[in-house]
C-alpha cells in the first residue's frame, strides 16, 4: 500500500516535472546536415522544409506531453476517462485474459503428442514428405560428403510407452 | 431510456463474438459436409481397428 | 478456420462503426479476444494436421505462427496510438482497417492447403504494408523504402509463380496435403535445378538472405512501429514458413542445391552482425539484426534435420516477439527523442529506469540467455549445423559472439553514459508502454516453461 502511494507520488511528481519543464524542451538538438553535426537549433517551430538532409529525425518533432493536461495520463489517449477505460481494456484482456486465462488453458491442455500413445509411433515426419537427410540410410553422393559427419541420428525415438507395448522396452510400471 | 443509450452506445461490440459463431457454425457446416466423405475413397480405404469407430473425428 | 478469419474481418466495421474516441478501446479489446480464441489450434488431437476444410489447414508448424499474428495485432494498435494521436478519426480508422486487413491475410496465408491460394495471399500481404510504409512513414525516404520492399518482393517471387503453374501441370495438383505424398524425386537436371530457385527465391528474398537484404533494413527504417513490428515479427516468417513448406516437394535435390546457400547465409550472418556493430541508427540495428538471425533459420531449413527445423520454427517465433520488442524500445525513445541517432539518447537508464529494465530484458533475449526460447532455437540450430559440417561452429561461434556484442552495445549506448542536456525535460513513459513490453516479454518467458508447442511438426 505505501509502496504503492509512494509509486503514485513519483509519478505526479515526474509528470509535474515534465510539466514545468515543458517550455524548457523547446531547445533541442538538431542535425543541421546529413553529416552528424549537432549543433542547437536557433528557431524551434520554424525549420526549412529539406527533409532529406534530416533522415534520422522526426520531421515533425512537436511532442504532445499527455502529462501535462493529465497527469495520471496512461498514454492512451487525451481524454482522461478514455484514457483510463483503455488502459482497464488493456489489463484485463490482456493480462487476465489472454495470458492467465489462456496458459492455464495450454497447461491443461492434453497433450497429444505423447499421452497414453494414441498416435503411434510412424514416422509422421517422413510421412510429411520430409525427406530427411539421414547419413546412414540415405547415403548422400560422394561429391557431397565432404562436409558430413557420420553420426548416425535417429530422425526420431518412439516414446517408451509404445516401446513396451511392442515387448521391446523393458517390463513393468 | 438509460439502457437504450447503451445499446445505442455499445451495439458495435456484438460484431466480433457474432462473427466468431458464425464462423464457428460455418466450420462445423464443413465438417458434416466432409464427413460425408469419410473412409470412402476406394484408393485409401481400410478396415477399422477394433478399437475406432471412424477414421477421423 | 472460419472462426478466426470471420471474426478478424468483422474488426473492420467494429472500427468504423465505433465512436470516435472509442476506436482504439474497442478494436483493442476485441483483437485480444481474438488472439485468445486462437489458442485453440493448439488443441490438435490428429497426428499431422488439422483440416478446417478444403482450403485451409493447419498444423503445429503453423500454429505458432499463426498465434504470434494474432497475439501481434492488438500489441501494433498499442504500439501506434501515441504515432497517431494528432490524426484525424477517419485516418486512423483507415490505418487500423490496414492492419486487421494485414492480419486476415497473414491468417490466410499460414493456413493456405492451395500453393497457388498461398502464393496469393503472400503477395496480398504487400498491399497493406506497403500502405502503411508509405503512407504513414515519417520520413521522406519511405517512398523509396516502399519501392524496394515492392519490387524486390515482387520480382523475387515472380519465378514462383511460374514453377507453380509448371507443377500443377505436371502433378495436377498443388495442395500442400496431397503434394507431398505424390512428388517424385527430382533428378539434378539442369530444369529442375532452375526450378528449385524458381521455388526458393521468393522465400529467400522475403526471409531476407544475404545479398538480398537491402530492402530490409529500408523498409524497417523507414515504416511506422505497426509496420516495423509486423515485418520484423511475421512477415519474415512467411519466408521460413515458405520454405519448410515447399522443400519436402523438392527433394532431393535440396541437399544438392543448399551448399551456395548455405554458405551464403552463413557468411552474411557474420556479416549482418558486423554490420550492426557500426550502425548509428537504433532501427537500422535491430533491423540488420533480424537479417543475421534470420540467417540462421534458413541454414537450419536448408540442413534438413529433425533438430535444425525444430530450431528453425523455435527460432522465427522467438525472433518474432524480440526483435517486435525491439522496435516498440526503439520507437518509445524515437517518440521522446525524434531521432533515431542513438548517440542523440544516452544515459536513458537515469531517467527512465523502468524502461531501462525491458531495453535489459529485451537485450537479453535477443543475445538469447538461457532461459529463453532463443537460446532453445539457437541452440538446436547451432547443432545441427555442426553435425552438418564441424568448421562451421568457428562461424556459429563467432556470429553468437558478434551478436553478445551488438546487443550489448545497444543496450549501453542507450541506457548508459551521461546523458545530454536536451533530454533533460524528456516525458516520463506511460502505463501503455509498460503494458505493451509485458506483453511481449511474458509471452518469450511462458513459451520458454513449455516450448514443445513451437517445435514444430517433428518435435
Amino acid at each position: 500500500m505505501a509502496a504503492g502511494m509512494l509509486g503514485l507520488c513519483g509519478r505526479r511528481l515526474l509528470a509535474l516535472a515534465a510539466r514545468r519543464g515543458l517550455p524548457a524542451a523547446r531547445v533541442r538538438w538538431e542535425s543541421s546536415s546529413s553529416r552528424a553535426v549537432i549543433a542547437p537549433s536557433a528557431v524551434a517551430g520554424k525549420r526549412p522544409p529539406e527533409p532529406t538532409l534530416r533522415w534520422q529525425e522526426d520531421p515533425d518533432p512537436e511532442d504532445e506531453n499527455l502529462y501535462e493536461k493529465n497527469p495520471d495520463s496512461h498514454g492512451y489517449d487525451r481524454d482522461p476517462a478514455v484514457d483510463l477505460w483503455n488502459m482497464r481494456v488493456v489489463f484485463f484482456f490482456g493480462f487476465s485474459i489472454v495470458l492467465v486465462l489462456g496458459s492455464t488453458f495450454v497447461a491443461y491442455l492434453p497433450d497429444y503428442r505423447c499421452m497414453g500413445c494414441q498416435r503411434e509411433w510412424d514416422g509422421s515426419g517422413q510421412k510429411q514428405g520430409w525427406r530427411l537427410k539421414e547419413t546412414a540410410r540415405n547415403p548422400v553422393p560422394g561429391e557431397l560428403r565432404w562436409g558430413l559427419v557420420s553420426i548416425e541420428a535417429p530422425s526420431r525415438l518412439p516414446p517408451r510407452c509404445c516401446l513396451q507395448d511392442a515387448g521391446v522396452g523393458p517390463p513393468g510400471s | 431510456m438509460n439502457l437504450l443509450q447503451i445499446v445505442r452506445d455499445h451495439w458495435v461490440h456484438i460484431l466480433v463474438p457474432v462473427g466468431f459463431v458464425v464462423g464457428c457454425y460455418l466450420d462445423r457446416r464443413n465438417d458434416e459436409k466432409l464427413i460425408a466423405f469419410r473412409n470412402k475413397s476406394l484408393l485409401y480405404k481400410r478396415e477399422l481397428r477394433p478399437s475406432e469407430e471412424v477414421t477421423w473425428k | 478456420m472460419l472462426k478466426f478469419i470471420i471474426p478478424t474481418i468483422m474488426l473492420m466495421p467494429l472500427t468504423w462503426l465505433s465512436k470516435n474516441n472509442l476506436i482504439w478501446i474497442n478494436s483493442t479489446a476485441h483483437s485480444l479476444l481474438i488472439s485468445f480464441s486462437s489458442l485453440l489450434l493448439l488443441n490438435q488431437l490428429n497426428d499431422n494436421s488439422l483440416n478446417y476444410s478444403l482450403i485451409f489447414f493447419s498444423d503445429p508448424l503453423s500454429t505458432p505462427l499463426l498465434m504470434l499474428t494474432m497475439w501481434l495485432l492488438p500489441l501494433m494498435l498499442m504500439a501506434s496510438q501515441s504515432h497517431l494521436i494528432k490524426e484525424p478519426p477517419v485516418r486512423k480508422k483507415l490505418y487500423i482497417t490496414m492492419l486487421i486487413m494485414l492480419q486476415a491475410l497473414l491468417i490466410m496465408t499460414f493456413t493456405a492447403t492451395e500453393l497457388i491460394l498461398f502464393y496469393i495471399m503472400f503477395e496480398a500481404t504487400l498491399i497493406p504494408t506497403l500502405i502503411i510504409i508509405t503512407r504513414w512513414g515519417n520520413q521522406t525516404e519511405r517512398l523509396n523504402a516502399g519501392l524496394y520492399f515492392l519490387f524486390y518482393t515482387l520480382i523475387g517471387s515472380l519465378p514462383l509463380l511460374v514453377a507453380l503453374v509448371y507443377l500443377q501441370n505436371t502433378t495436377g495438383s498443388l495442395n500442400f496435403l496431397l503434394l507431398q505424398h505424390w512428388a517424385k524425386p527430382l533428378s539434378a537436371s539442369w530444369s529442375n535445378i532452375f526450378m528449385w530457385l524458381a521455388c526458393m527465391m521468393a522465400f529467400l528474398v522475403k526471409m531476407p538472405l544475404y545479398g538480398l537484404h537491402l530492402w530490409l533494413p529500408k523498409a524497417h527504417v523507414e515504416a511506422p512501429i505497426a509496420g516495423s513490428m509486423v515485418l520484423a515479427a511475421v512477415l519474415l516468417k512467411l519466408g521460413g514458413y515458405g520454405m519448410l513448406r515447399i522443400t519436402s516437394m523438392l527433394n532431393p535435390l535440396t541437399e544438392h542445391m543448399a551448399y551456395p546457400f548455405l554458405m551464403l547465409s552463413l557468411w552474411g550472418m557474420i556479416m549482418t552482425s558486423s554490420i550492426c556493430l557500426r550502425q548509428t541508427d537504433l532501427k537500422s540495428l535491430i533491423a540488420y539484426s533480424s537479417v543475421s538471425h534470420m540467417a540462421l533459420v534458413i541454414a537450419a531449413i536448408l540442413i534438413q534435420t529433425p533438430w535444425s527445423y525444430m530450431g528453425a520454427t523455435a527460432l522465427m517465433i522467438a525472433h518474432g516477439l524480440t526483435s517486435s520488442m525491439l522496435f516498440c524500445l526503439a520507437n518509445s525513445n524515437y517518440e521522446r527523442i525524434h531521432s533515431r541517432t542513438m548517440i542523440l539518447a544516452r544515459g536513458l537508464q537515469v531517467l527512465l529506469p523502468l524502461m531501462a529494465t525491458w531495453w535489459l530484458l529485451a537485450s537479453l533475449t535477443n543475445l538469447a540467455l538461457p532461459p529463453t526460447i532463443n537460446l532453445v532455437g539457437e541452440l538446436l540450430v547451432v547443432m545441427s549445423v555442426f553435425s552438418w559440417s564441424n568448421p562451421t561452429i568457428l562461424l556459429m561461434g563467432a556470429n553468437i559472439v558478434i551478436t553478445a556484442l551488438y546487443t550489448l552495445y545497444m543496450l549501453i549506448m542507450t541506457q548508459r553514459g551521461k546523458h545530454t542536456h536536451h533530454i533533460n525535460n524528456i516525458i516520463p513513459s506511460f502505463t501503455r508502454e509498460h503494458a505493451l513490453m509485458a506483453l511481449h516479454i511474458i509471452p518469450l518467458l511462458l513459451l520458454s516453461l513449455n516450448p514443445k508447442i513451437i517445435l514444430g511438426p517433428l518435435y
